[in-house]
């Protein structure tokens, strides 16, 4: 009987180990045919900006603009207008 | 084996009293789950992004007036083409396209299906199209957000885009981007250069800006500086600004991330002095009982050592390994739209694993060494003091 | 065996209102003697019994147990001295309640790194001297009175020791029960053990086997 609760723990272990070698497995095997078709895909239009619609760039100005890290001659993200306005 | 009865009875102790550890390890697991989602999120968001600027540019130029993008005049490629150690000139055409009724907007970008690299990524990038078809009336090709938005809209295989003149231009849907490319192609229309230019109104003779590589990095600073004399008017954008506003993207050193530290470490405080007061009290009489028969101060610290060690472990392990199932394997439902937005097309990306072991590790510090600290300095007070007081 | 030199205890010392529990006690007992402290409540048995067991320090004055200066051992070696010299019943027990009668008997050898399987059949030894083997795996919750102060007796006794020490181990047991320990008592007086017990019930005036009776009186010995 006095094993019991000893296995307990290591049963708890082995469940632990078990589920961290199955992360690694997954991180190690995770196959990248999707990473290459973003990587085809911005080679095609040479732009690679994230399309997130949250203002990511850290405004410094004092306008509070956020502008758009990789292309600044695009209108800003929080600001709305044809863009033929231009 | 003379650890063998030690490591008996300290299990003994965990099992037996589970209840007692249950809520902090309820409460870690949570903490470390959310803070290792929001570090997996970033570091591979981050990751993909860097990866595709490989791909990128060294160099886009463009003309400012007064402070204003403007077009960019055709004649300024070939006097780049010129200066000596630049490659690649090529003329961009790009731009925001709004969708006046709801304000959303998708990025067009007109791609030269002439040159034979695009064309070969076309090929590899849709396996199934008929690049006949594809060329032989104005058609373009959507992402994923754009697809559901056209969609939604009924226009289901073509999409009438208004021009600048009032008139209206018919493009056809060729194909949706495979949603792998999401993270950067959710709101994006890529078409014919041409095309791109006709609904932007854009003039025969001018671009949206122009890319172009210096191969030897010795030479980008000249490059700048000429490339500012000829054309006075000219704004030039380095690939390594791209590059750190990445990095400051998704930065866990600032921003979002602060206030959701600021969050834990006050919710951990918490905790841990729940913890601190609950060992005082419930264990004083456990280490007293211990200690008068005959365990020593060392077996006593000894012996929570391992019990906080066997919490702190399993629940860092299982916070881990369950942020690593939630963002890697079901792709952070609910967290996602906090790191990408949904103001304009609601976006949803597939994330690549990615784990920075190093602040991982740091984050087991950060969590462990408060843990252990409010464990062990109050059984080593309550140990210190003769057991006979400890008991009663 | 054991030798006290003229201890005195004195509780919050360095307040305001220092505590003198125990005013210079010298008493000497020898190897297999059975003593039974006896005086009214707060007259200090509990403090003098936790002196000899090393739970606690006298404020002046010396103790020898088989030659050894245990009122000033560094923790380590009071710890050691505990665990192997002595065993001691508690007026309230002080198990570990969520564990099993057998857990809380091996819980004293643990740091003695011998392997589970000698303290395993130590403490099935020692349960059945005490007549707890029937409950071994029962959680001490669940126990009887009488019951736990068995258990009680049992991890007392696992680590075989040569100084017994009991306070008020009736105190909290019916008559049968406290008539039982009683016997357990005196087998263990058979077995060469040195007993001291404190109590004030009356049971222990007539004991089957010899014994000395001390008295105590705010924190002094009054009466051998
Ligand atoms: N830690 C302590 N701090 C202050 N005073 C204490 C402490 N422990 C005991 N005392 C005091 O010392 C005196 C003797 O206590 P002790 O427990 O030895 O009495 P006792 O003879 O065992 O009484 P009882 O029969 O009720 O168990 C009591 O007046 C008690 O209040
Ligand atoms: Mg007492």
């Amino acid at each position: 009987m006095g094993w019991r609760v000893s296995r307990e723990l290591i049963v708890g272990f082995v469940f632990l180990g078990l589920l961290v070698c199955g992360l690694a497995v997954h991180y190690l095997l995770y196959s990248t045919p999707k990473e290459q078709n973003i990587q085809t895909l911005s080679r095609l239009t040479t732009f690679s900006s994230p399309s997130l619609s949250v203002a990511f760039y850290e405004p410094r100005l004092p306008s509070g603009n956020a502008m758009h890290p990789s292309y600044p001659s695009m209108p800003s993200l929080n600001k709305r207008g044809f863009i033929y306005a231009q | 084996m003379h650890n063998n009865a030690f490591f008996h009875f300290l299990s003994l102790l965990l099992f037996k009293q589970k209840n007692k550890h249950i809520g902090a390890i309820f409460i870690s697991v949570i903490i470390i789950f959310l803070l290792s989602s929001v570090l997996f999120i970033s570091s591979s968001l981050q990751k993909s992004l860097q990866a595709t600027l490989q791909n990128q540019p060294d160099f886009t130029i463009s003309r400012l007036q007064a402070g204003r993008a403007v077009d960019t005049p055709t004649e300024w490629i070939e006097k780049i083409v010129q200066i000596d150690g630049v490659s690649a000139v090529t003329p961009r055409v790009y731009g925001r396209y709004f969708f006046a009724p709801n304000e959303n907007s998708f990025l067009i970008v007109g791609v030269d299906f002439f040159d034979e690299q695009s064309n070969r990524s076309l090929q590899e990038l849709m396996e199934t199209t008929d690049l006949k078809s594809f060329f032989a009336m104005p058609s373009m090709l959507v992402g994923e957000g754009v697809q559901k938005f056209m969609s939604a809209h009924y226009y289901s295989d073509s999409f009438s885009f208004k021009l600048p003149n009032g008139s209206f231009k018919k493009v056809a849907i060729a194909q949706q981007l495979p949603s792998s490319t999401n993270l950067i192609a959710n709101d994006m229309i890529v078409m014919p250069l041409e095309l791109a230019k006709e609904i932007f109104a854009m003039e025969e003779e001018s671009i949206t800006d122009i890319a172009l590589n210096v191969p030897n990095d010795a030479e980008w600073d000249t490059i700048v500086g000429k490339l500012h004399l000829l054309f006075y008017d000219a704004q030039v954008i380095d690939k390594r600004e791209i590059s750190k506003a990445y990095k400051s993207l998704y930065n866990y050193k600032g921003g979002l991330f602060l206030i959701l530290y600021l969050i834990t470490i006050i919710t951990f405080m918490l905790i841990l002095y729940q913890r601190y007061s609950m060992v005082y009290s419930a264990e004083k009489k456990e280490i007293g009982i211990l200690r008068a028969i005959g365990w020593s101060i060392q077996d006593i610290l000894k012996l929570k050592f391992y019990e906080t060690l066997v919490i702190v472990i399993s629940s860092f392990i299982l916070g881990v390994v369950l942020a690593y199932i939630f963002v890697f394997i079901f792709d952070a439902p609910l967290l996602q739209e906090i790191f990408l937005g949904g103001e304009n097309l609601a976006n949803s990306v597939v994330f690549v694993p990615t784990i920075e072991f190093g602040i991982l590790g740091s984050l087991f510090l950060f969590f462990a060494l408060p843990f252990f600290a409010s464990v062990l300095i109050p059984v080593w007070k309550i140990a210190v003091t003769p057991p006979k007081e400890a008991m009663l | 065996m054991i030798e006290i030199e003229n201890i005195h205890k004195i509780f919050n010392e360095k307040s305001s209102e220092p505590f003198e529990a125990l005013k210079s006690i010298t008493l000497h007992i020898a190897k297999n003697e059975a003593i039974i402290l006896s005086g009214v409540s707060g007259s200090g048995k509990s403090t003098l019994l936790s002196l000899i067991a090393s739970l606690d320090k006298p404020s002046s004055g010396k103790i020898v147990v088989d030659g050894e200066l245990i009122s000033k051992l560094p923790d380590l070696h009071a710890s050691h001295y505990r665990a192997k010299s002595i065993g001691f019943i508690f007026q309230h027990f002080n198990l570990l309640e969520a564990l099993s009668v057998e857990e809380n008997i091996i819980a004293p050898l643990i740091p003695s790194r011998l392997d589970i399987i000698t303290i395993k059949k130590q403490a099935q030894e020692s349960m059945q001297r005490a007549g707890i083997a029937h409950k071994a795996s029962q959680t001490i919750r669940e126990l009887s009175g009488g019951e736990k102060q068995r258990c009680a007796i049992a991890r007392a006794l696992v680590t075989d020791p040569k100084l017994i020490i009991c306070d008020e181990p009736t105190a909290n047991l019916d008559k049968a029960n406290s008539l039982k320990f009683i016997e357990i008592l005196s087998t263990l007086k058979a077995l060469g053990k040195t007993i001291i017990v404190a109590t004030h019930d009356p049971i222990f005036d007539t004991l089957p086997f010899e014994s000395r009776l001390i008295k105590m009186e705010d924190g002094r010995i009054v009466d051998e």
